[in-house]
């Protein structure tokens, strides 16, 4: 039996309940989580059918990885990308510093949890080059130093007033006075620069279609277009079950997780296929015109592919992550990510947890769990999170002499 | 101090493998609703109280002191084995014993007034085990369950009436998974009496909203049941939000691992449920002793088990 040392775990719940902004905002947030998909699914009924059809694919592509990976590498680099498959952190970091270039860089980011998971921004980093996140919740994440409180919106347990503290500290010129639209015209400003100066841009992805190597990307900040757009050099980062066989689908896949974390439709989809390029002239083909001259996709496997015939844990990667189970869940409700290990929390969480740092670490969590059967009625690619979280409990025990 | 988890679960499912239930209680006390109604020994079919209702004077006296273990108050020298002996230091309310008595006699005379003729094991029932397999000890849970359907062979049972969530859904459901040829109908009391007239001529016209049970709603789709029977009393039932399939949890299953966090669930269902009626319908004892905990500094606030409106 593992020791059940939790004190650490409850100590740092303690603090969340007992304070009254975190508690507000995940308030708020949780209920936006649960009610705004509803209406989405309400208004726009055909997005239903795709939940099965996402899955489905998603279960061909996961029995079938070795031959899908080859497929999206092969896809890529006919595009003229830059395609690579690394096992773990250490590969990915090393790669992606290696790609970035000698330091000191600037290096803008999207929010990508697959980034998270690698401790990416503090590798690059350490190595001398200056890293900025672009999403608004990550930046205030990066600047706090915290870890993203969930999958969409990293920062939904921050008030007005702290984040104002926050961007402060970093030179942003906005104060207590300041309106939230004055707060974020101010963000704009401060990050335009940086955006035309960066030397490279990391994103993630939503989706990577395996027939033609492009990569899906939601946006509502439209930060993720300045990011794969303006710096010369495009790194995306992309983990295995983000696979689909066809744009058709990985197009589905992308709509139905805006769909499902209630932001529908998303303002932007970009669809990226290779360096910008132009013949104009002379029918002669030149890379990077307004757009990166190099676009490098790198996809991740991190765990991923030991946990694919597991019987139960195979189920969490047809997960494609919008975060709803959060919001509905409890638990999460009230405790945030705190619920959860050092990058995934909540119901689906505790899965991403035992596949990306191990079984032992996420089956304590899992014991905060009630059982309820909230997280697996609502989630999009039915997933029996529940089932999943008591079989991690069961692990707990295995080795019990009675 | 920290909470001491490892202690509090190894006392629960120690006293579970020793006494058969979660705590150190004499069984012969728990059956004793039943004398009055003359309910005869065995038969057929049985009522199976699966003793969770008979559990809440012992879980509310006991969560107190979880609670203040929680708080870091105690030291884990003083919570060992005595703390879940309610002969030591947990004190049971002869109260709270009498109001669970009477729910319990509600429950069998309305299944009585359908005519259905059932038995009942007295001292010799036994409880389902539930805890065990929240926490994930299945192999613990499989030997416990195990000694339960020994003893309804025993008894030639081959119908049971359960009367709670967790009692039907591990009966109905998990025990099939766990013991090779299970072969016991279970049938929820709430299934049989919707069927039939409460035969109550006073109705009254009150308000009131209703808690659904995450394992009624989710688990085993009795929820069209409590509002017939709740209409039939002339009851006017206010459906909240987070109703049917879309139940919010009371907090119940986690009051032993983080006796803090489910107080807090609970308070977040409560402030979810008042927005509709002070008057708040519970279906199953842990979500009663759970919201009932969190409604205290709510004078206002009742909350009521679907045991104690019918009978």
């Amino acid at each position: 039996m593992y020791k059940l040392d939790l004190a650490d775990l409850y100590r740092e719940i303690n603090n969340v309940l007992n304070d009254s902004d975190i508690r507000k905002a995940l308030d708020t947030s949780s209920y936006k989580i649960e009610n705004n998909p509803i209406k989405v699914h309400e208004q726009y009924p055909y997005l239903d059918k795709y939940r099965e059809e996402v899955r489905k694919a998603k279960e061909e592509v996961l029995k079938n990885i070795d031959y899908y990976i080859d497929k999206t590498l092969e896809s890529i680099r006919k595009i003229n990308g830059e395609a690579y498959y690394v096992e773990n952190a250490e590969e990915a970091n090393n790669l992606i510093s290696e790609l970035v270039g000698e330091p000191p860089k600037l290096v803008v980011k999207s929010k990508s949890m697959v980034s998270e998971e690698i401790k990416l921004r503090d590798f690059l980093e350490n190595k001398g080059h200056k890293v900025i996140e672009t999403d608004l919740g990550e930046l205030l994440i990066q600047i706090s130093g915290e870890k993203p409180m969930h999958t969409i919106a990293p920062a939904v347990h921050m008030t007005k007033e702290r984040a104002v503290a926050l961007l402060k500290k970093i030179g942003v010129k906005v104060s207590h006075a300041s309106s939230l639209a004055d707060v974020v015209m101010e963000v704009r400003k401060y990050l335009r620069d940086i955006f035309y100066n960066a030397d490279v841009g990391i994103s993630g992805g939503n989706s990577i279609s395996a027939d033609s190597g492009a990569i899906f990307l939601i946006s509502n900040e439209g930060n993720i277009r300045n990011t794969t757009n303006l710096p010369p050099i495009h790194i995306a980062l992309i983990s295995i079950e983000k696979i689909m066989p066809n744009m058709e689908l990985a197009y589905k896949q992308a709509l139905l997780q805006a769909a499902n974390a209630g932001l529908y439709p998303p303002t932007y989809l970009s669809i990226i296929a290779g360096p910008s390029s132009t013949a104009d002239i002379e029918q002669t083909r030149i890379y990077g015109v307004h757009g990166p001259s190099k676009v490098t996709v790198i996809l991740y496997d991190g765990g991923r592919r030991q946990y694919i015939s597991h019987d139960y844990l195979w189920e969490q990667m047809l997960c494609i992550k919008c975060g709803r189970c959060q919001g509905v869940c409890p638990v999460w409700s009230l405790t945030g990510n705190y619920w959860g290990g050092s990058v995934y929390g909540g119901p689906m969480g505790i899965g991403w947890t035992a596949i990306t740092e191990g079984i032992e670490k996420a089956s304590k969590l899992a014991l905060l769990c009630l059982n309820c059967m909230r997280c697996t009625q609502y989630c999009p690619m039915n997933i029996p999170l529940h089932k999943i979280i008591r079989e991690l409990k069961k692990e707990l025990f295995k080795e019990v002499s009675y | 101090m920290s909470y001491p988890l490892q202690e509090i679960i190894s006392l629960l499912t120690n006293n579970i493998r020793k006494y058969g239930s979660p705590f150190k209680i004499d069984h012969s006390k728990l059956s004793r609703w039943a004398y009055e109604l003359k309910i005869k020994k065995g038969g057929d079919t049985i009522l199976y109280t699966g003793l969770l209702y008979q559990l809440i004077p012992y879980i509310k006296a006991t969560s107190t002191w979880l609670n203040r273990i929680g708080r870091g108050v105690g030291g884990v020298l003083r919570i060992t084995s005595r703390l879940l002996d309610p002969s030591k230091l947990i004190r049971v309310n002869r109260a709270d014993i009498d109001n669970v008595n009477r729910m319990l006699k509600n429950i069998a005379s309305s299944i009585l007034k359908t005519g259905l003729e059932f038995g009942y094991l007295y001292e010799d029932e036994m409880y389902s085990g539930v805890l065990l397999y929240d926490i994930g000890m299945d192999e613990l849970f499989r030997r416990h369950a195990e000694k339960v359907y020994e003893k309804l062979m025993e008894y030639g049972v081959k119908n049971i009436i359960t009367i709670d969530p967790h009692t039907t859904y591990i009966m109905a459901e998990v025990y099939p998974q766990f013991i090779d040829g299970y072969n016991i109908e279970v049938i929820n009391y709430l299934s049989i009496i919707s069927e039939h007239k409460q035969g109550n001529e006073q109705k009254t016209n009150e308000e009131i909203v209703i808690h659904d049970p995450c394992l009624y709603a989710r688990g085993l789709n009795i929820i069209e049941e409590p509002r017939l029977i709740l209409g039939d009393l002339g009851y006017i039932v206010l459906e909240p939000r987070e109703s049917r399939e879309a139940t919010y949890c009371c907090g119940g299953p986690i009051e032993s691992i983080y006796p803090k966090l489910s107080h807090e669930i609970a308070k977040r269902r409560i402030s979810q449920l008042k927005k509709y009626s002070y008057k708040i319908l519970t279906l199953c004892p842990i979500c009663y002793i759970n919201l009932l905990g969190a409604s205290e500094e709510d004078r206002e606030l009742s909350i009521l088990d679907i045991s104690q409106l019918i009978g």
